[in-house]
């Protein structure tokens, strides 16, 4: 007996997707050509100037980058053309294959890139916060707000299926005035912040 | 260029997909990803591999690969090219910038294909809508009151009597039929996990296309794809509710 490895559309449907029986898991977006062995890939690069990936470490990170901007789009009606653009821009920066080192440099975790974009929309209006990526490939993202000699810096840490780990600061004229941390469920997030408002916080350039 | 009806529209996926008849061999799919790099810089290539499993023996390779296919994609991974040897279908992940966009788009990777195979006769043209309904759950913090009627936000439904099944919490439903053009479509619905915080999901998949009566012309080509457009856009607003279109019109 002999058994192709491409799965083929048995039920004549449009191409991009198999059947529904398989949709869900094309919705989280292994899709299209996953279930077929992939031997190679190149890419141009952004910049349209010619980028090989030509070691382990650059093939992963490109792949990771692919896997994250997969992921936004499945949620992309709901963030605004800014927002995606600043949440593309910093992981493009963070896991850009010409510069990644792994002995330095650590993969983004696709769950806690997917925490991050579910906080996004679920505080809609929280700008995206400046990235960087924990030793554990967990993604965090640092605001401040700022009022003078006064200082308020946020810093969330994105942990898998909507937790976070969350530090605040509040320095008066350099000298901290409070500090505290939080680990736990995304949602009760506002509440732990009370009275300081989320949505005043910027990017704090690290 | 028109302006998009709603501020978040549902669509996940829109697919263009364009059969052939006859097959075009590896070198003639190279040319064409090459020129289309520019546009669609990352590049994986599909292969078929064949094995022979015969009783208890391992699966053994028959013969080498074969080149079953390419993926190409925007560098940010929203615009999708399938290339296939008898088939190309242009794919637009969310966002979705509108039916001019999307147009633009297949109609670019039309005619660099049509450049390099020559005239191949069309045996199927269809464009599948994937859209995705990402319903506020009741009682939280997004204030919807009540209960969650499925009901509410699509037209299709499972009947099934109450008093045997009171709830349940995953269907698939798939039918096909045809429209009053003697286009055939098909439908799929059924919940998907939700992307967001406090959202239940429910997956509209419409496929529609026309397979027999095709005209080889291209102007007359693109002349059923828009009526493959009108065919869609007609199942979508009558599949969901007032209710989902409101969600649909929330701006971001």
């Amino acid at each position: 007996m002999a058994l192709t490895a491409l799965v083929k559309d048995d039920n004549g449907s449009t191409d991009g997707m198999r059947s529904y029986s398989q949709t869900n898991s094309a919705l989280k977006d292994s899709e299209i050509i996953q279930s077929v062995g992939t031997k190679s890939f190149s890419t141009n690069a952004q910049n349209n100037a010619q980028f090989e990936p030509t070691n382990v470490t650059e093939v992963r990170s490109f792949k990771n980058l692919s896997e994250l901007k997969t992921l936004t789009s499945l949620l992309a009606m709901h963030l605004s053309r800014e927002t995606r653009s600043i949440i593309f821009s910093e992981i493009d920066y963070l896991l850009d294959p010409n510069d990644f080192d792994i002995s330095e440099d650590s993969l983004i975790s696709p769950e806690s890139f997917q925490s991050y974009l579910r906080f996004l929309t679920y505080y809609p209006s929280v700008c995206p916060g400046n990235l960087g990526v924990a030793f554990s490939g967990d993604l965090f993202a640092v605001w401040l707000e700022e009022d003078g000699d006064n200082e308020k810096l946020l810093n969330i840490e994105f942990l898998p299926e909507d937790h976070v780990k969350c530090s605040f600061s509040n320095k008066k004229e350099t000298k901290l005035e409070e500090a505290f941390s939080y680990v736990g469920p995304m949602k009760r997030l506002e509440k732990t912040l009370a009275p300081y408002s989320l949505m005043d916080f910027r990017p704090y350039v690290i | 260029m028109s302006t998009q009806k709603y501020n978040r529209p549902p669509i996940v996926q829109a697919v263009f997909e364009v059969r052939f008849d006859g097959d075009s061999n590896k070198r003639i799919m190279e040319r064409i990803v090459k020129k289309l790099s520019s546009r669609y810089p990352n590049t994986e290539q599909e292969h078929t591999w064949n094995f022979q499993i015969d009783g208890e023996k391992a699966p053994e390779v028959t013969q080498s690969p074969v080149a079953a296919g390419y993926k190409l994609s925007s560098s940010e991974k929203t615009d999708v090219v399938l290339i296939k040897p008898n088939s190309f279908a242009v794919v637009r992940h969310a966002p979705y910038e509108g039916w001019d966009v999307f147009k633009e788009e297949f109609e670019n990777v039309w005619s660099v294909v049509k450049k390099i195979c020559g005239f191949r006769p069309v045996t199927r043209l269809a464009l599948r809508y994937i859209n995705r309904l990402d319903i506020p759950l009741p009682s939280t913090k997004h204030e919807v009151p009540g209960i969650l009627e499925e009901s509410d936000y699509i037209n299709i439904a499972v009947v099934v009597p109450k008093d045997i099944v009171p709830a349940f919490n995953r269907y698939n439903i798939e039918f096909a039929s045809t429209t009053s053009r003697e286009f055939k479509y098909t439908v799929r619905t059924g919940p998907a996990p939700a992307p967001l915080v406090d959202h239940f999901s429910i997956v509209l998949d419409l496929d529609v296309y026309k397979d027999i009566d095709l005209p080889q012309d291209e102007s007359a080509v693109f002349s059923v794809v828009e009526e493959l457009r009108e065919e869609k856009n007609y199942l979508f607003e009558n599949f969901v509710t007032d209710r989902a279109k409101k969600l649909f019109e929330r701006e971001i």
